[in-house]
């Protein structure tokens, strides 16, 4: 009797489990089945179409690594990314600088970058700017349709163009897009955009978020932050916040090379260790790499593959000057960047993977002033502690706030300390997410910001968020000497060798000015199995296009 | 038994109605705006305040109370800020993987610690007692997020014994549903099985010295007959009692041992939701749990009925 209630309470248990486990079922794939590429579909091997400009179309426009591709479609690619950009796939309105990962595969732009930094054709074939700099036109592609059928034309582009630079419609991008008074359409396939003040910077600037075409027809869909209409090689499927975006091949790209995979799978994985673990067992086929937590000796002792490119990200120290006055001095700026050792910081806390800089353009970007390495400004307390005496500056004291993981708190104190060295007392608040926002940005009540900026596409771009009176980073609304000009100099630059001469100048200027103190600026690497390829990093840090990439077997 | 169910139900009703103060007053405990989060670093004073009164932020904290709680009642959690997605979507998805998780985990730690503990109190002394002992001690001591990166590295990873990281559901294939889980089960079975064992060892040890226990050993019944019904049984009530804190103690660890094994669980979500100050995730999920681990604590008392009859009179 007493056995036989045993064993009822044992077969109610294991039924209750089934049951759970039943209700429990997913749709993720176990990586050893869904990872074998399967070879559905031969994928049309068309040479890559011409522009109107000469210019060369699709995957053609961008290097690509990792190894050469089969030419062959199939399989599922699952890829982990470590930012949860997941929660908001409307590209206008998101406010993640880390999550355009999860767009790209979704979001044609107008235009693209190559793996040199320079602008490439994307939905926009050719795009020419007035003798005069009063207008930039677009010739756009004509054989293009959103993934709700609505096809893309100079319409769709204009009422894109409008929502993005919209700020009352909340538009984080409407700062991109300043300098456009108006949007009009020129023809079927022509968009002209009508300028304000030169903005040479526009075509790669429409290679980020302000240049994501949207399908109108999906503007109001309330679902857009979670179920991306574009007119990318993917279409969404299924959406699990903070789990994954499934997603499957559109087979009416526009661009016949791709995609390469039938499936894809992008997976939100927070910590570094599991990413890393989950690329290694065959989870996932491959994801980023935290330089702070692994080196690349790490990866490759689990039998990864390393994919890496130059980023135009930079950790730095946003400085409010109005809060502390001591630090509108840009003498006791420069001080307090010669107090940093950054090499020691590459080495303790970056795994060497955090390139010192004291000027704000990262080398192998275009902007970068070779003339200026990290010893413009060199780590040498004694001549900082003298320079603050002189300035009068010797108890200068202000809070750092900057967002509470562990990793940012650890690099912050290690500045605390070479401050606390030449006399500078620098406090750490580790502060929420949110607050950081509210507290730096809008409410501007935070004397710093220890923080990484993901970097830009373009180096105007980093400059209006940075270092103009009115930059969103620049709360003490401090005005650099001559940086308006230069900035404007820039803008009306028409050639890239134009942009550099300009932008050597003005690194000059912010390596002086050290308004925010450079530190370091760090590697994209991102590990995977070798059994993929094309795999293709953008400038922005740890951004990576999977549009491209082949799963071979 | 009913009227001890009955009373026990009655208890909890103040109780519940304070974990959902508590799980409320999160959003106040909570720094930060999620407002001037949503609205963007780009946006102005008025986006900030619309977004406020969009989301009712801008109303007294009982009125946002009553809304939420009756609500609640009816099954809708609220929906997480950004992503616009139902709470009691999220959490009605994933609580089925938590769920396979801790059956797992809780079935590992009583099938291994009730065993262990038994043998070593019935043998208290032996060498046995002496190994499970010293297994239980290093079992207690050894930390969650240790036990899990080593399984996760060591049998994952370098053996390739069971799969490392991931979860697949049960429906798609039961043998890779268990494979997926094992590792993350013992991860957390271990410290469980360990206590369950302790406790059990203990109250053999206390009820095998009782007379009635004496007087049945002489009248000549089996070993297994001693044990099974005059023994285990009333040695049981702490034992149900640590296996009752060990389903608490479980919904706690599983958001560690989920991040580590990627296993979307509500565990998991609930550490990218504090990130976010997706604070009407976190409600939900304090609240669902709460409401759990009173049930799990009403479930132990009335088994306290089962066990001892004397409990069921009183």
């Amino acid at each position: 009797m007493k056995h036989g209630r045993t064993a009822k309470v044992l077969v109610i248990l294991a039924a209750l489990a089934l049951v759970a486990a039943g209700c429990g079922d997913s749709d993720d794939g176990d990586s050893a089945d869904t990872a074998a590429p399967g070879t559905t579909e031969v994928a049309e091997t068309t040479a890559a179409e011409t522009t109107e400009g000469g210019e060369a179309t699709g995957t053609t426009a961008t290097e690509t690594t990792g190894g050469e591709a089969s030419g062959e479609r199939g399989g599922t690619l699952i890829w982990g990314l470590g930012s949860n950009g997941a929660n908001f796939f409307d590209p206008h309105m998101a406010t993640n600088p880390f999550g355009r990962s999860w767009m790209y595969p979704f979001y044609d732009r107008l235009t693209q970058i190559d793996q040199d930094g320079a602008v490439q054709p994307m939905l926009a074939t050719s795009w020419e700017f007035a003798e005069d700099a009063s207008t930039l036109t677009f010739e756009l592609r004509d054989d293009v349709v959103f993934h709700d059928g609505t096809p893309f034309d100079a319409e769709a582009a204009k009422a894109n163009l409008d929502r993005a630079r919209t700020q009352e419609t909340g538009a984080g991008t409407f700062v991109d897009l300043l300098a456009v008074e108006s949007v009009e359409v020129v023809g079927p396939t022509t968009v002209q955009l009508n300028l304000s003040t030169p903005a040479s910077a526009l075509p790669a600037i429409l290679s980020d978020q302000a240049g994501m075409m949207i399908s109108p027809a999906a503007f109001e869909n309330p679902d857009l932050a979670t179920m991306p209409v574009g007119s990318g090689p993917f279409v969404a499927t299924e959406f699990r916040v903070d789990e994954v975006m499934l997603a499957e091949a559109n087979e009416d790209y526009w661009d016949p090379e791709l995609p390469r995979v039938d499936n894809l799978e992008l997976r939100y994985i927070l910590d570094p260790t599991t990413r890393l673990n989950a690329t290694a067992s065959g989870e996932i086929h491959g994801g980023t790499l935290d330089v702070g937590q692994f080196s690349r000796a790490d990866a490759e002792d689990l039998g990864l593959v390393l994919t890496d490119r130059f980023s135009t990200a930079l950790f730095q120290l946003f400085l409010n000057t109005e809060r502390v006055p001591a630090l509108a001095n840009p003498a006791v700026r420069r001080a307090i960047a010669m107090a940093v050792d950054q090499e020691g910081i590459n080495t303790a806390l970056y795994n060497e993977e955090c390139a010192p800089n004291d000027q704000v353009f990262g080398d192998g970007w275009y902007p970068h002033n070779p003339d200026i390495d990290s010893d413009y400004l060199p780590f040498d307390p004694e001549m900082a502690r003298q320079i603050l005496e002189e300035e009068g500056a010797t108890d200068v004291e202000f809070t750092a706030i900057t967002a509470n993981i562990p990793s940012f708190v650890a690099q912050a104190e290690a500045l605390q300390a070479q401050l606390a060295e030449v006399g500078v007392t620098m406090n750490v608040a580790p502060t929420p997410i949110p607050e950081l926002i509210s507290g730096f940005l809008v409410n501007r009540t935070a004397d710093a910001y220890w923080t990484l900026n993901p970097g830009a596409p373009d180096p105007a771009k980093l400059v209006s968020t940075v270092w103009l009176p009115q930059s969103p980073f620049n709360p003490g609304a401090y005005e650099i000497p001559g940086i308006l000009e230069l900035h404007q100099q820039a803008q009306a630059a028409t050639t890239e060798d134009e942009r550099a001469t300009v932008y050597h100048e003005m690194a000059q200027l912010l390596a002086d000015e050290q308004l925010s103190i450079a530190v370091c600026t760090p590697a994209s690497i991102m590990a995977h199995s070798a059994d993929v390829t094309n795999v293709q990093l953008l400038s922005t840090l740890s951004d990576v296009d999977v549009s491209a990439i082949e799963v071979q077997g | 038994m009913l009227r001890l169910a009955a009373r026990r139900l009655l208890k909890v009703v103040p109780l519940l109605l304070l974990v959902s103060v508590i799980a409320f007053g999160l959003l106040s405990m909570v720094p930060g705006d999620p407002a001037v989060q949503i609205a963007g670093e780009f946006a102005t004073e008025e986006q900030i305040a619309e977004v406020r009164s969009d989301l009712g932020l801008d109303r007294p904290w009982i009125v946002q109370y009553g809304d939420w709680l009756g609500n609640a009642i009816q099954g809708d959690l609220g929906t997480s800020p950004f992503s616009g997605v139902s709470v009691s979507t999220q959490i009605w998805q994933r609580l089925p993987t938590t769920l396979s998780l801790l059956g797992w985990a809780l079935a590992l730690s009583v099938l291994i610690g009730i065993p262990a503990g038994t043998i070593a109190g019935w043998r208290q002394g032996s060498v046995v007692d002496r190994v499970l002992t010293m297994g239980t001690s290093v079992g207690v001591a050894i930390p969650v997020f240790v036990s899990a990166l080593v399984l996760a590295l060591v049998v994952g990873l370098k053996l390739s014994w069971l799969p490392a990281t991931g979860y697949v559901g049960f429906s798609e294939s039961p043998v890779d549903w268990a494979r997926h889980l094992f590792l993350p089960a013992v991860a957390l079975a271990l410290t469980g099985a360990a206590e369950i064992a302790r406790q059990t060892r203990a109250g053999i040890i206390q009820v095998k010295n009782e007379d009635y226990v004496r007087t049945a050993k002489a009248s000549g019944l089996m070993t297994r007959q001693v044990l099974g019904r005059h023994t285990l049984k009333n040695a049981m009530i702490p034992v149900v009692t640590v296996v009752g804190l060990q389903i608490s103690r479980l919904f706690g660890l599983s958001v560690l041992v989920e991040q580590i094994f990627n296993i979307p669980g509500i565990g998991s979500r609930l550490v990218t939701a504090v990130f976010e100050n997706d604070v009407p995730y976190i409600q939900g999920t304090v609240l669902l749990v709460g409401i759990a681990i009173v049930a799990v604590n009403v479930a132990v008392d009335v088994s306290y009925g089962y066990f001892n009859p004397r409990v069921r009179a009183a």
